[in-house]
């Protein structure tokens, strides 16, 4: 498809002589969210880093819209990292509890001279994005609550206009209700800016809400991909079905 | 979850706190009058004068030494030079160390491999040792002990910014802000340093402290400051030859000397408080506790009976607020809610394992015969109720093999032998589906895999024969696939040996298909009780428990393929 935004060839990840990620291969489509689905020590969250270039990859190539990213120079490899964002799992962790939320957002747009002032109306709108107020820009992080933080972080990471957004257990330390509250700001965004994202997640309940395809990682190797509705309904890996089995009805 | 708490937000303002007031106070009297005589009291302190060894009188407070000077506005005037001196040491050390410090953290890997290393070397050698001996090398004088210092000081300095740059460095925002394209000198000055900001505060107070003392000591012996200049420590040193005959000499210094190092600890301390902006919105939150509506009488024969529990803060705010239930013989009860809501806090009070800091009151709260209010013995503790923990990483201790953790309770509570107990405990781990127990029993923690790890928390819960296991969140760290398999293995249990359970989770799904009967929990009381049956149908009449049945996502099987 030529119309793919990422796409990884044949990723393979080792740490020493344990291989972690196994020729993995993976594409979003422009517009679409894929999950990514998998038990621990699978190796979601290696491939995540892979594609952000946090972790070496030993051989294969990721590609953002069809341009290999290990071959990029200094400037381009920058205008890579911000046209792919991340949005970490743990909203206790993804802010600096010593910076304003303005403060915050306005690193991701300028990370060298990081002024508020001069993108005080970038930073407004982002924050009306997620639904928060205004003056959320002269707050501290603990004045938040974790859902809130959750949207900081989603802020964060749309307000540079992303190509991709990475997504890794975006909901999995937050309660039910405010988990939902979460998805329904997600879909709303997904809906207006068009996202492209890859969603890392352990629950397939929110995967099944949220992605339009998903790739089942086993053992760092990918066992099964294809549309959600289609996997979930007839999986074709026996270990597929044992994973849906298990969710508790 | 907290709410948001909202207060009025703006600068970060310094917030005085009574040490940091009392330091700064000290302080800035003490170096305020060393340095007005460094300016006024140098003829009474340097000049000749005829009244010579006199004692503490209206003219000269401490008296004069050997030579007619006076021996306070000597030690005023030496404490000045002492400031000085150590203030440019804890400047050079301070700067230096968290340069080092923070640098390692921004540059490439390998590199900041090796200057570790080399500041932890540094670091092993005594900070005093390495003073006196680059002070023996550069020479006596006041500034090359000021470099002797501040160079000794630099590896402690280092090495707890590098230590602490370590822990940031784990934290999300520092990778999304690597990711973002800050530049190192960005990372530093906005990232690393202002989360760093108390424990550096109270290293600056500590290496001021220690320096003025330090350089005093090498000055004290004869290695820094000469004659004709002086300070603390070269002043001590002249008192000493007469200290038996004039005691009063040594009076001056050695209070300057005491005087500045405790004011600089009361402000590092006073900043390191006043630092923190999530100290300065605290609030007390206070609420009234209602237990007007009282429970029925407590069922006799039921293994757990609680009435009017409440759990309190140190401050008295109650967290949870008036919870009353029973749970019968081979009644799985599960309790449901949200972070916050003190559903955890319940069951800990239930086993008398409160963090510290919070109390429980109740009319009525009896495990298995057992009044929780008194203080059943251990024994019956240990035996009466089996607990479950979240976390199977943290509930194991990793220096020990499993065998030894798993046969505790019987060998120290039902007298059982080394080996019989490992064949109980063998017979238990079996029972849980361990395929091989006797390596199990072999292993350390570590070598297990969390599904083996909770599956032997189990045996070991079920090794006293309990009445009531308690369960706090037994799954929600493990796989869907393992959670699946040790819910089987609760509900077995459950039926062959008739074990009560309180189950507490957050996991509405996992609570329907485990337990009989629900609590749902929200801010401390318990909001609605009802069958699994009527939880699974949906057939639930509090808007609460509507709203956390909503929104949990279901997870739809029957989707038709188009």
């Amino acid at each position: 498809m030529s119309d793919d935004v990422l796409t990884a060839e044949g990723v393979s990840v080792r740490f020493g002589s344990t291989t972690v990620l196994d020729d993995v291969g993976l594409r979003i489509g422009a517009g679409r969210t894929v999950g990514l689905v998998g038990e621990s020590g699978s190796g979601k969250t290696t491939l995540a880093r892979a594609i952000l270039g946090l972790v070496p990859i030993s051989s294969g190539r990721i590609l953002l819209r069809g341009a290999d990213v290990s071959a990029l120079g200094r400037r381009e490899r920058r205008a890579f990292l911000r046209a792919v964002q991340l949005v970490p799992q743990d909203p206790y962790s993804s802010l600096d509890p010593r910076r304003t939320i303005g403060q915050t957002l306005a690193e991701a747009l300028d990370p060298v001279r990081c002024r508020v002032r001069t993108h005080r109306d970038a930073i407004t709108a982002a924050l009306a994005d997620v639904a928060l107020p205004a003056d959320a820009i002269d707050r501290y992080p603990h004045e938040f609550s974790g859902g809130q933080r959750q949207r900081i972080a989603i802020a964060r990471a749309l307000i540079t206009r992303p190509d991709v957004v990475i997504a890794d257990e975006m909901t999995s330390a937050l309660d039910v209700s405010v988990q939902a509250e979460v998805l329904r700001l997600l879909a709303r965004l997904r809906d207006e800016h068009d996202l492209t994202m890859l969603f890392i997640s352990h629950n397939l309940a929110v995967v099944q809400q949220v992605c339009d395809d998903v790739v089942v990682l086993y053992r760092g190797q990918v066992i099964e991909s294809g549309p959600t509705a289609d996997v979930f309904a007839e999986p074709g890996e026996e270990y597929t079905q044992r994973l849906l089995d298990s969710v508790p009805r | 979850m907290a709410e948001p708490t909202i207060v009025a937000a703006g600068r970060p303002k310094l917030r005085w706190n009574v040490a940091l007031a009392v330091g700064a106070g000290l302080l800035a009297v003490t170096a305020a009058t060393a340095v007005i005589a460094s300016f006024t009291l140098v003829g009474a302190a340097e000049g000749l004068s005829p009244d010579t060894n006199r004692p503490m009188s209206a003219d000269h407070w401490l008296g004069t030494d050997a030579f007619g000077r006076d021996l306070l506005a000597r030690a005023l005037v030496g404490a000045q030079s002492s400031l000085v001196m150590a203030l440019a040491a804890t400047a050079l050390s301070m700067v230096a160390g968290v340069l080092i410090g923070t640098a390692v953290w921004v540059v490439p890997r390998r590199v900041r491999e090796a200057a570790l290393r080399m500041v932890e070397i540094a670091v092993s050698y005594p900070e005093l040792l390495v003073a006196v001996v680059l002070a023996a090398i550069l020479g006596a004088g006041r500034w090359q002990l000021v470099l002797a210092v501040g160079l000794a000081n630099i590896p402690a300095t280092a090495r707890l910014t590098a230590n602490l740059g370590a822990a940031l460095h784990q934290r999300d925002f520092i990778t999304t802000a690597r990711l973002t394209g800050v530049p190192g000198w960005a990372m530093i000055g906005r990232h690393l340093l202002p989360n760093m900001a108390e424990p550096l505060l109270i290293q600056l107070a500590a290496t001021f402290s220690t320096g003025l003392v330090a350089m005093s000591a090498l000055s004290f012996v004869g290695l820094g400051v000469q004659i004709p200049d002086y300070d603390l420590g070269s002043l001590l040193a002249a008192a000493l030859p007469a200290i038996y005959s004039r005691p009063v000499e040594v009076v001056g210094p050695a209070l300057m000397i005491v005087l500045l190092s405790v004011a600089a600890m009361l402000v590092g301390d006073g900043l390191a408080a006043s630092a923190d902006p999530r100290l300065r919105s605290a609030q007390a939150r206070s609420a009234l506790v209602d237990t007007s509506t009282r429970a029925a009488e407590p069922t006799p024969d039921a293994v757990v009976g609680v009435r009017d529990l409440v759990v309190r803060r140190g401050d008295g705010a109650p967290l949870v607020r008036g919870v009353s239930f029973d749970i019968g013989r081979a009644e799985i009860l599960g309790v449901v809610g949200e972070s916050g809501s003190g559903k955890s806090l319940t069951a800990m009070a239930l086993a008398r394992l409160l963090p510290d800091g919070l109390t429980a009151e109740a009319t009525h709260l009896q495990v298995a015969g057992m009044d929780m209010r008194q203080n059943p013995p251990r024994r019956d503790l240990a035996t009466g109720l089996g607990l479950i923990y979240q976390d199977p990483g943290t509930t194991f201790n990793p220096a020990l093999r499993m065998a030894t953790q798993l046969t505790e309770v019987l060998r120290v509570h039902r007298g059982r032998s080394k080996a019989e107990a490992r064949k109980i405990i063998a017979d238990l781990l079996a029972s849980v589906h361990i395929v091989d127990p006797a390596r199990l029993l072999r292993s350390h923690p570590y070598q297990l895999s969390g599904g083996m790890r909770q599956r032997a928390m189990i045996a070991a819960a079920l090794a006293g024969e309990p009445a009531l296991l308690v369960a706090d969140e037994p799954t929600t760290a493990l796989d869907v696939t393992v959670q699946a398999e040790i819910l089987r293995e609760l509900a077995r249990i459950n039926t062959e040996d008739g074990t009560a359970m309180l189950f507490i989770s957050h996991d509405l799904g996992v609570i329907g298909q485990l337990c009989h009967r629900v609590l749902v929990m929200k801010d401390g009381v318990v909001v609605e009780e009802l069958t699994a049956e009527a939880l699974r149908a949906g057939e639930v009449a509090e808007p609460y428990t509507r709203m956390l049945l909503d929104a949990v996502p279901k997870l739809d099987r029957s989707r038709a393929v188009r």
